[in-house]
């Protein structure tokens, strides 16, 4: 009976074999990638407003506090957008005949909100409540960036689950005074030994909670 | 996957191989040929299924969220305004002057109390005002004592919420020259001038709550609480202010007299 295969067979039988299992972890590695890149998070995206405004102007040059305009961001789940009188508090009166400005008037005078478009958009099965982050030292830039130098806001952080994660199980490193939350210029991770040893008598004096109850599925899918 | 990789692999061999009949495709009994396609089709069905239907229905769910829009109601508005006449649970006013920084209208008011709660009140500077209708005067309906104890937490609240609120235009010292006024917006009144030193609180209240003149009405952003609370700082302000004056009283005179006719213009 002859032979059905060469001799040479056997060697590509190996390489597929190899072949198949590199050619799987490449995948996979891409697969990866492409789910932390921007491209699919969204961060880095710079989103058109129907008004263009400019955290930049407003948090950096004037010098505004963030709670000005997001009042409730101490207090409940949402940050707050602000109301259109907000805008018109200075608005009446500063660049009041300004055609970028129009929207807001229209808005104003028809009552008919702005329809901002979201920058950060959390999915809807993970709970989020910015009070209890910025009551326990963590600092609006550490996730939304230097808001002060964004003349068009951006998602600044991927909002992945392993981006939560990085914090909740090491919250020391993230920490800061809850004086400083609001700070823009404040560090938004602590890096070096002493910074992070900070962020360590910092969770104990906050009482943040340990990183088993701040993992525990039912923290943020509730 | 492995071994559909490694399928794949060997039939693309295959094809360079010269006994295309001999191929790898004969090392699997045919029968089970159907049998791999219908699971190798089920797997992506399953990818798709994962990838795209079900996550858009979790990440969005047809549920209403702070500040997102609805098609249910005609004006797209999912947070709904209040119905007419109904208060909500918890938002009853029943303390008028803890919530409007008027005099409740009764003769017995703590206007003549000799011991008035801990924070600094007006009529301090009383020795060196030559205006005759000035203070509580000039403001008749205003309290004049703060309707809740003012404790240094107080005050510290009080000094949070008027650096958030207030500095944009009174400026960090309440001279009236904040950062908006810079900006072209029309200038704010001092604290610090003789006006504002001999106003009760209950005229801040009035002017934070309703607004008053340029100022617009900060109700909607400020918490009752908190509006006392910066009133007890602008007192505090007002004291510490008040003590560099003896040096240099014509020049704080001269730049207090323009906002304190604006201010007194406004008040019709």
């Amino acid at each position: 009976m002859p032979q059905i295969f060469h001799h040479s067979t056997n060697a590509l039988a190996k390489l597929t074999i190899y072949g198949a299992v590199f050619i799987l972890v490449a995948l996979l590695w891409v697969t990866a990638e492409l789910n932390r890149s921007s491209w699919n998070t969204g961060q880095w995206v710079e989103r058109q407003q129907p008004v263009q405004f400019s955290h930049k102007h407003h948090v950096g040059d004037d010098g505004i506090d963030c709670r000005y305009c997001h009042t409730s961001v101490e207090t409940a789940a949402s940050a707050g957008l602000p109301a259109t009188t907000t805008c018109m508090n200075c608005h009446k009166q500063i660049w009041a005949d300004s055609p970028y400005l129009e929207p807001v008037r229209e808005s104003f005078r028809t009552g008919k909100p702005i329809e901002w478009i979201r920058v950060h958009d959390l999915p809807d099965f993970a709970y989020f409540n910015h009070s209890i982050h910025v009551n326990k030292g963590v600092g609006c830039s550490t996730c939304h960036g230097q808001v002060d130098q964004m003349p068009i806001a951006y998602q600044a952080s991927t909002l992945q689950m392993e981006w939560c994660l990085g914090c909740h199980r090491n919250p020391e490193n993230f920490v800061r005074p809850k004086e400083k939350v609001f700070d823009m210029q404040w560090r938004q991770d602590n890096k070096s030994k002493e910074e992070i040893a900070e962020g360590r008598s910092l969770v104990t004096k906050y009482h943040i909670q340990p990183p088993n109850v701040l993992t525990s599925c039912s923290t943020c899918h509730r | 996957m492995l071994a559909m990789w490694k399928f794949e692999r060997q039939k693309a061999e295959g094809r360079k191989q010269k006994a295309a009949s001999t191929g790898p495709r004969a090392l699997l009994p045919a029968a089970h040929r159907p049998l791999r396609a219908f699971f190798c089709l089920l797997l992506c069905a399953y990818c798709l299924l994962a990838a795209a239907a079900c996550r858009r229905d979790m990440q969005d769910q047809p549920k209403m969220k702070p500040y997102r829009s609805t098609v249910f109601f005609k004006d797209r508005l999912s947070s709904r305004q209040l119905v007419e006449g109904t208060v909500p649970r918890g938002f009853l006013k029943t303390d008028t002057e803890f919530f409007t920084g008027k005099k409740a209208g009764r003769a017995s008011l703590p206007a003549n109390n000799p011991q008035p709660p801990a924070g600094p009140q007006p009529g301090v500077a009383s020795a060196n005002n030559a205006s005759n209708v000035s203070g509580a005067a000039a403001y008749p309906d205003d309290v004049e004592v703060f309707p809740l104890p003012v404790t240094k937490e107080v005050v510290e609240r009080g000094k949070e919420r008027y650096e958030i609120f207030c500095t944009v235009c009174h400026g960090p010292t309440g001279n009236g020259d904040g950062m908006i006024v810079r900006r072209g917006f029309r200038r704010a009144a001092s604290f610090n001038d003789d006006r504002l030193r001999q106003a009760p609180v209950g005229h801040f209240f009035d002017a934070i709550t309703n607004g008053w003149g340029a100022m617009p009405a900060y109700a909607p952003q400020i918490p009752a609480q908190d509006r006392w609370a910066i009133i007890a700082y602008i007192r505090a302000l007002q004291l510490s202010q008040q003590s560099q004056q003896p040096q240099a009283q014509p020049a704080a005179a001269a730049a207090s007299a323009t906002p304190a006719t604006q201010s007194g213009g406004q008040h019709q």
